[in-house]
């Protein structure tokens, strides 16, 4: 082996804080990386089958309005248009035992060409027979029958939106070998869908495989008002970009790991070049090219990043395997229900840690890397030099931090939606941020270290001068950990803004003293209506003052699914529903005399609308443009809600149902009365979820502490990160010093006074961490909830910054620097002064 | 300007150093110190030349200069016929790999290599093979007296050890020209002899060129000629400023 390389596998091992740090930070890196994109990948992948499990082979989609097709059209489409290649679908949510799933009502004779099925053993041959012949009839994934112990032949309890219909397992599909997405799913005949769903008569699309664009528009043109002709293909895209902004955020999540990780490699690298430089001075004297010291410290990079890499993808694949699950949880609570999921190896996702692994190593090391080479040898020799060049490189450091700091506002000014773009601006001001902390560490150890001293006395002084001294290296580690902490206490801001924000908003939202609906299934979508005469009956309760009705419903247009909110606004919901654009007084107006609708803020700001604009919407009439009067404050997770009068819509969708009450009592003590008389009429008819507004709260804050589950285990990786890199970064540190500390206790120090002298500037340290990191993660927390935020879901946060979040941040800078402070003072304590003065 | 005389007084021999005008200053706050004013020297090849001076008078600084880890403020430098100052840095370090040995006051071993690999280090350096240099590396530990000490790592060895590596290392590539600086200041005074007797041997083994910093008359007195450093001058011990 080459002996300049053997130089550099030597040093390594006998400087073990910061090999480790050096590792930990590219493991962990990479391990977040690669655990977040399979994770994602995988979930996507779920997705994905579950949705082609549904739409199967189909180039076109015929979709109607939400009443679904009348079934009659179908028939004319098949037999007068002759169109062979279609199948009708029902499709809807059920659930059998406590597990829920997609329910897809096909027609048996019809489905060739369109989805396979692979039957299970003991269901053979006379599985589609009995699909068609027996009421109540259905086939299921062998391993979700096996998991609510059903076997084939069993009779079984299935509910339907609150309703228990008899069910029969017909067969079961082959786990292996079958179609992947189908282990969520309830296949039936479509009558049988029908039934139970009281769908009767109706469809919910109707399949078609088209092969010429002719074909495409001959059948478009025939197809009766109300019906629309929609690419399938493009359905998949449309649903899965709905979940687009849910992963880029946790891409971007895991990108601020990565950085965090950057930061602490780049704080090794750069000691270890640092505390070097006599011997890279020596070597360059002996005749060493500058190049060769650049490649001796990029190669050196090239082995820690190739070595973290390894034990950050195994860390990242046990770790997917846990974020998948929060992941799906996610999207199934928000989204469309894909059940559980299994993490799939991606090559991709391996590929993606390996680059961005070596090549943050690599970009952490170059500029060390740099600096190594551009000393004279004469210089590299001597500790002061350097120093002094510290020193005076601070002005130039200054002026590309503000460099820095202005792209990446005018990056953020440039364009108000591109996420890349805000990505890129708001990694730009971190970095610009981060370049100020040396001088502010200068600046802060020369102005505290004559007050203090006079305090505290002169190894106190000592400690707090030594900081500004040794810039080359406490400038670096200072500012490694300050954006470490601050990658703290941006998302912990972010994610407490957020929930602050949406408590409010729910707070304000649920005014009604109870709500009354059909229990929901998976992805709050497709509610099903309240029986009529249940709800005639409930709303004449005596317990009832008022009540306001709405009907909840998802369309799909051209450009996706949007839902429709069509209320009988009370007072109480119009007062506390806040219009965020468009004048209040005649927004109102247009909506109470149907000229007009309401949509939500994310609609408004990711498919660029505002007050005035029209927007266009698939009705029972065909599809036509509504005014839009206002945007509302809103914070779901789809592609977007229209709110409109339901006068407004029955007039236009002839649906007069009800999926939701919001129940307004004479006394609010009478709730619980309330819900046993709801209990008491729904019994044996319709299962009614009764719920307080305490309770809807409760449980819409519990499903947003799910989707931050996974924020949080990323918020608390990063936190290890930072902490276990602030450790090894000062102790590191104080264990260069030990033959300086030698030299005072061979001038008459203590161990302990010495022990002090190393904690004091510890403590000192992870102050200074801390507190450059609290305008940083402040500013930090701003741009993921103003710009990442808002561009990637258009949501509209107040941003509330706790004290507990930055006395957090720099309760865990001083915890980190008081650890590290321990090994070096212990190490002095029983390090003999003359051995001390001897180290290297 | 002096002329290149070999030292036995026979047909000139060709010149290993030539200094000519240089001149080398800091800047010390608003005050500009000279170091070198506009000196000019020449040595010819297998001459040794001792500098002597005080601290500060620019032994070390001249010494930095005549390897190119450093470049004066004005003058030229040729060192066997290649005018160094004309170079770029890139070959001024290749310069220095092939034909300049150093030896240290503070030995500059490198610590994570074992004396041996220490020592092949210059040759690996220069090209030879793992084989040559692993058995030129022994050779010289054994003419420096430290055969047994070929797998340690230097901070096991004592400073005079420490310090007949580093002119084992010096010498290992044979080089043209050894750059000493102040060879003996961090040793006792015996081991100091025992150490200039070593480094005194091998450059006439070696036949090389040698350039000696010292503030130390008696180690001085192991060159053929002595210059002293003054006031930004190079004065010959005969008296001449040079």
């Amino acid at each position: 082996m080459n002996l300049l390389a053997k130089t550099s596998l030597r040093y390594l091992p006998r400087h073990p804080w910061q090999l480790a740090v050096a590792l930990l930070g590219i493991a962990l890196g990479v391990a977040v990386i690669v655990a977040v994109d399979l994770a994602n990948s995988s979930a996507q992948r779920a997705f994905l089958g579950a949705v082609d499990a549904v739409y199967g082979e189909a180039s076109h989609q015929v979709v109607g309005g939400p009443a679904g097709i009348p079934e009659s059209d179908y028939v004319r489409l098949r037999l007068d248009g002759g169109v062979r290649a279609s199948a009708p679908v029902v499709e809807g949510f059920v659930s059998i035992g406590e597990r829920a799933f997609n329910l897809l009502g096909v027609d048996p004779f019809a489905e060739a060409g369109f989805r396979t099925y692979q039957i299970g053993s003991g269901g053979q041959g006379r599985a589609w027979l009995d699909l068609v012949s027996r009421p109540g009839a259905f086939v299921l994934d062998e391993r979700a029958a096996a998991a609510l112990g059903l076997d084939v032949g069993d009779s079984t309890e299935v509910i339907v939106a609150g309703k228990k219909r008899p069910g029969f397992l017909a067969a079961t599909l082959a786990a292996e070998g079958g179609r992947p997405g189908l282990s969520d799913v309830v296949i039936s005949d479509i009558s049988t869908a029908q039934e139970w769903l009281g769908w009767n008569g109706r469809l919910s699309r109707i399949d078609l495989r088209i092969e010429d664009d002719a074909g495409v528009a001959r059948i478009a043109e025939g197809l009766p008002e109300g019906s629309q002709l929609l690419s399938a293909a493009g359905r998949s895209r449309q649903t899965l970009g709905m979940t687009r902004s849910f992963s880029t955020s946790l891409t971007a999540m895991s990108l601020l790991a990565v950085l965090v990780g950057v930061f602490l490699i780049y704080n090794s690298v750069s000691f270890t070049v640092i505390q070097r430089r006599p011997l890279l001075g020596v070597m360059r004297s002996l005749g060493v090219t500058r190049a060769e010291i650049a490649g001796l410290v990029l190669a050196e990079a090239l082995v820690l990043g190739m070595v973290g890499v390894v034990a950050g993808l195994g860390l990242g694949y046990l770790l997917s395997r846990e974020l998948l699950g929060l992941v799906t949880q996610s999207i199934n609570d928000h989204y469309y229900y894909v059940g559980a999921a299994s993490v799939q190896l991606a090559p991709w996702s391996v590929v993606k840690g390996i680059v961005a692994g070596v090549g943050a190593s690599l970009l952490a090391a170059a500029l060390p890397a740099w600096e190594a080479t551009q000393a004279p040898p004469r210089q590299t020799l001597a500790r002061a030099s350097l120093e002094q060049r510290v020193s005076e490189k601070l002005g130039l450091i200054e002026i590309c931090a503000i460099a820095a700091i202005a792209g990446g506002i005018l990056a953020l000014v440039v364009t108000d939606r591109s996420l890349v773009v805000g990505f890129a601006g708001m990694f730009l001001i971190v970095v610009g941020l981060a370049l100020l902390v040396p001088g502010f560490v200068a600046l802060l150890s020369r102005r505290l270290a004559g007050p203090i001293g006079r305090l505290a006395g002169l190894s106190t002084r000592m400690a707090i001068q030594g900081i500004g001294r040794s810039l080359s290296r406490t400038g670096v580690a200072v500012t490694a950990l300050a954006v470490a902490v601050a990658a703290t206490i941006g998302v912990d801001v972010m994610v407490g803004s957020f929930r602050g924000s949406v408590d409010a908003w729910l707070q304000r939202s649920l005014n009604a003293d109870m709500y009354v609906a059909p229990p929901r299934l998976a992805g709050g979508r497709a509610e099903r209506e309240i029986d009529p005469l249940l709800l005639r009956r409930i709303v004449a309760l005596p317990e009832v003052d008022h009540v306001g009705y709405s009907r909840s419903v998802d369309v799909v247009t051209s450009e996706g699914v949007r839902r429709l909110l069509a209320v009988d606004m009370t007072d109480e919901y119009r007062a506390n529903t806040r219009l965020t654009r468009g004048d209040a007084t005649a927004a109102w107006a247009g909506f109470d005399d149907g000229s007009a609708v309401l949509i939500s803020e994310p609609l408004a700001f990711l498919h660029n609308l505002d007050a005035g604009d029209e927007i266009l919407l698939p009705t029972a009439r065909g599809v036509r443009g509504f005014r839009i009067a206002g945007v509302y404050e809103d914070f779901d997770t789809g592609s977007g809600t229209v709110m409109l009068n339901r006068d407004l819509y029955r007039q236009w969708w002839q649906d007069d149902s009800v999926t939701a009450i919001a129940v307004y009592l004479e006394d609010p003590a009478e709730a619980q009365a309330f819900e046993a008389a709801v209990d008491a009429l729904s019994a044996g008819r319709q299962s009614l979820l009764v719920t307080s507004n305490r309770d809807i709260l409760k449980m819409s804050l519990d499903i947003f502490d799910r989707t931050f589950t996974i924020t949080n285990v990323l918020y608390l990786l990063t936190v290890a990160v930072a902490f276990v890199g602030m450790v090894g970064a000062f102790s590191a540190l104080q264990m260069e010093r030990i033959r300086e500390l030698g030299t005072l206790r061979a001038l008459g120090f203590t161990p302990w006074q010495v022990g002090g002298l190393v904690n004091v500037q510890t403590l000192g340290l992870g102050l200074l961490s801390g507190l450059a990191a609290l305008p940083l993660g402040v500013v930090m927390a701003w741009i993921l909830l103003h710009v990442i935020n808002r561009r990637a879901f258009g949501w509209q946060i107040d941003m509330s910054v706790s004290p507990s979040a930055l006395l957090g941040a720099l309760a865990l800078a001083v915890a980190a620097a008081t650890l590290a402070g321990i090994y070096p003072s212990w190490r002095m304590a029983r390090t003999a002064p003359a051995s001390a003065m001897r180290e290297e | 300007m002096r002329v290149a005389v070999a030292h036995n007084g026979s047909a000139p021999a060709p010149s290993a150093i030539r200094l000519l005008n240089v001149s080398k200053s800091y800047r010390e706050g608003e005050r500009l110190h000279v170091v070198l004013d506009a000196i000019n020297a020449e040595v010819v090849a297998g001459d040794t030349v001792a500098l002597l001076g005080s601290s500060g008078s620019g032994k070390s600084t001249l010494l930095n200069l005549i390897s190119g880890i450093d470049q004066p403020d004005a003058g030229a430098i040729e060192l066997a016929g290649t005018r160094l100052t004309a170079l770029d840095e890139r070959a001024r370090t290749l310069y220095r790999r092939r034909n300049l040995g150093f030896v240290y006051q503070f030995f500059n071993l490198l610590p994570t290599l074992t004396v041996a690999e220490n020592i092949r280090l210059p040759l690996e350096l220069n090209g030879v093979a793992a084989v040559a240099s692993e058995r030129r590396s022994l050779e010289l530990l054994d003419a420096v007296g430290l055969a047994a000490r070929a797998t340690s790592f230097p901070e096991r060895l004592s400073g005079g050890e420490q310090q007949r590596v580093a002119i084992a290392r010096a010498l290992a590539h044979a080089p043209a020209l050894v750059l000493a600086d102040e060879p003996t200041g961090n040793l006792d005074e015996e081991t100091g002899e025992q150490v200039l007797g070593v480094l005194q041997k091998m450059l006439v083994e070696h036949g090389s060129t040698m350039v000696l910093a010292t503030h130390s008359r008696k180690v001085a007195a192991i060159a053929r000629r002595v210059w002293r450093t003054q006031n930004g001058h190079l004065i010959e011990e005969s008296g001449i400023s040079l």
